[in-house]
């Protein structure tokens, strides 16, 4: 004979609570992102939760979140005035180095020249990349195999030249990555050593450069995952009223 | 009349048991693969009632009671969920009959749900990192690239052959699995019993098969069973009461 218990009914209803919760927390922060360059939307996967009991059975304990991942899905590219606005059309991260050391990675790349001359993006951070930007440099360039092009003058008058190679990292498993603040992604166990190779080889995208891209949160589809979301969490509460019910009967038995 | 009581009571425990089947239900409403589990109610043994006759003669038989209601283990219902397109290269859904097969450390578990990932060494992992077997019974692995998977379960990498997903096929999954640890199944006894499998579509997921309207509607119908049977015990103390207080009272 199966039986239930006050805890068990009353956990499960709330457990599923805290899951709609956490649903709406994570579609609430893709819209949050809808214009920030090069955000990649986040997905929220549940599982079912069971307890193995002493005795050797398993027991029903609802649901829970298991993993925070994000998608990698191409946004959508803007063009742009300024030639060190970068995007990626394909796989492939930026390379930045932290001010601790580290190396970060990322999709956003508006770039600018520091008062030093130094590529940086929008928080400072240098953008990691093999050569240098002689002095009296004109103009820049980057093509899409990620050579860095500068109009200098030289003894024949102005002329492109090549001064650098920006190479892209890529990831066994990016949905593995560590976010961080700034539109940052940190390696870590789950996501696999970065590799590091020529934009437009061996698979891996293609830098546009004076463009940048945009969010890939889909507006309508995140509206609709919201209904479902909040539908789901006033099931729940459903269940988690009628448990209170069911027990306050069982305790007014015998007043 | 305390005949009565239990059978009215085993209503209760009965009540509190379905509404956690329905509250873990709901809890799972966006749960991938998750199966919507169900109870069987039956009656206790039942009993002889027979009337005393006015005097010592045999007494006549009116007819058999139950005792009242006994929840039977929690059954899984193994029908197909909905499934939902999301464009992941490495989500899969089976269309049809067959479970994904899953290495764990505990031994190999089954699950509909085909949300995959590469791990840090470009293997075919589920959510909870454990590798998805080949049809061959060993891992999947893959690399970097673009990943095809055609309705027989090939992994295409790069438009190389890489792989054949593995489908086991239960004649009865609701006799064969049981539930494990988050929310796969194992199989206890029956091996799988071998055939075709359905077909795998890239880049769906099969999600749970709750419907929330029926279940909404068993727990209306759990509510009032419930207040019916508290109901009843009440009826039933008080009963007793007036018997022992009321009955050869002498005023």
């Amino acid at each position: 004979m199966a039986w239930s218990s006050p805890h068990a009914v009353l956990n499960i209803a709330a457990g599923g609570l805290l899951a709609g919760q956490a649903y709406v927390d994570v579609i609430s922060a893709n819209i949050a992102n809808v214009n920030t360059n090069g955000y990649k939307r986040a997905r929220l996967d549940f599982q079912e939760l069971l307890t193995r009991l002493s005795g050797g059975d398993m027991t029903r304990t609802g649901v829970w979140p298991a993993q925070v991942t994000h998608l990698f899905e191409q946004g959508a590219l803007r063009s742009s005035a300024n030639p060190l606005d970068l995007a990626i059309e394909g796989e492939g991260f930026f390379r930045l180095r932290l001010p601790d050391g580290r190396t970060a990675y990322t999709r956003d790349g508006s770039f600018h020249r520091d008062a030093a001359g130094t590529i940086v993006n929008a928080d400072g951070f240098p953008l990691i990349y093999e050569g240098g930007i002689p002095e009296g440099a004109l103009e820049l360039h980057v093509n899409p195999d990620g050579s860095l092009m500068a109009r200098v003058e030289t003894a024949n008058g102005q002329e492109w030249q090549q001064v650098g190679t920006i190479r892209l990292a890529r990831f066994i498993n990016p949905a593995g990555l560590l976010t961080e603040a700034h539109n940052l992604f940190l390696p870590t166990a789950a996501s696999g050593a970065a590799q590091v190779g020529t934009p437009g080889q061996e698979g891996l995208g293609e830098i546009i450069g004076g463009a940048l891209e945009g969010s890939n949160t889909d507006l309508s589809q995140a509206m609709t995952e919201l209904i479902i979301a909040q539908r789901s969490y006033a099931l729940s509460l459903r269940a988690l009223q009628q448990a209170d019910e069911l027990l306050a009967l069982a305790v007014q038995l015998r007043r | 009349m305390i005949r009565g009581l239990y059978s009215a009571a085993s209503a209760l425990v009965a009540g509190l048991f379905r509404q956690e089947l329905i509250a873990h239900d709901l809890a799972n409403l966006n749960t991938p693969g998750y199966k919507a589990a169900s109870t069987r109610l039956s009656d206790f043994a039942t009993m002889l009632l027979a009337r005393l006759p006015a005097g010592m003669g045999p007494a006549t038989p009116l007819g058999r009671l139950t005792h009242g209601v006994q929840t039977g283990a929690a059954i899984t219902d193994f029908s197909p969920g909905p499934v939902q397109a999301t464009g992941q290269p490495l989500d899969l859904a089976i269309q049809g009959e067959g479970f994904f097969r899953l290495r764990t450390p505990d031994g190999e578990r089954f699950t509909r749900d085909g949300r995959f990932s590469l791990d840090a060494n470009g293997q075919l992992v589920n959510v909870n990192g454990y590798p998805v077997l080949g049809a061959n019974g060993q891992p999947i692995r893959l690399g970097f690239g673009q990943v095809r998977v055609d309705p027989n379960g090939t992994i295409y990498l790069n438009d190389q052959p890489a792989g054949q997903i593995g489908l086991a096929v239960f004649a009865d999954p609701a006799a064969s699995l049981q539930r494990s640890e988050n929310g796969l199944f194992a199989a206890v006894g029956a091996a799988p019993t071998g055939g075709a499998g359905g077909t795998i579509q890239q880049g769906y997921v099969e999600m749970a098969n709750v419907d929330p309207a029926t279940t909404m509607t068993h727990m209306l119908a759990v509510m009032r069973a419930y207040q019916a049977a508290q109901r009843i015990i009440q009826i039933e103390d008080e009963m007793l009461g007036r018997a022992v207080n009321d009955v050869g009272r002498v005023p």
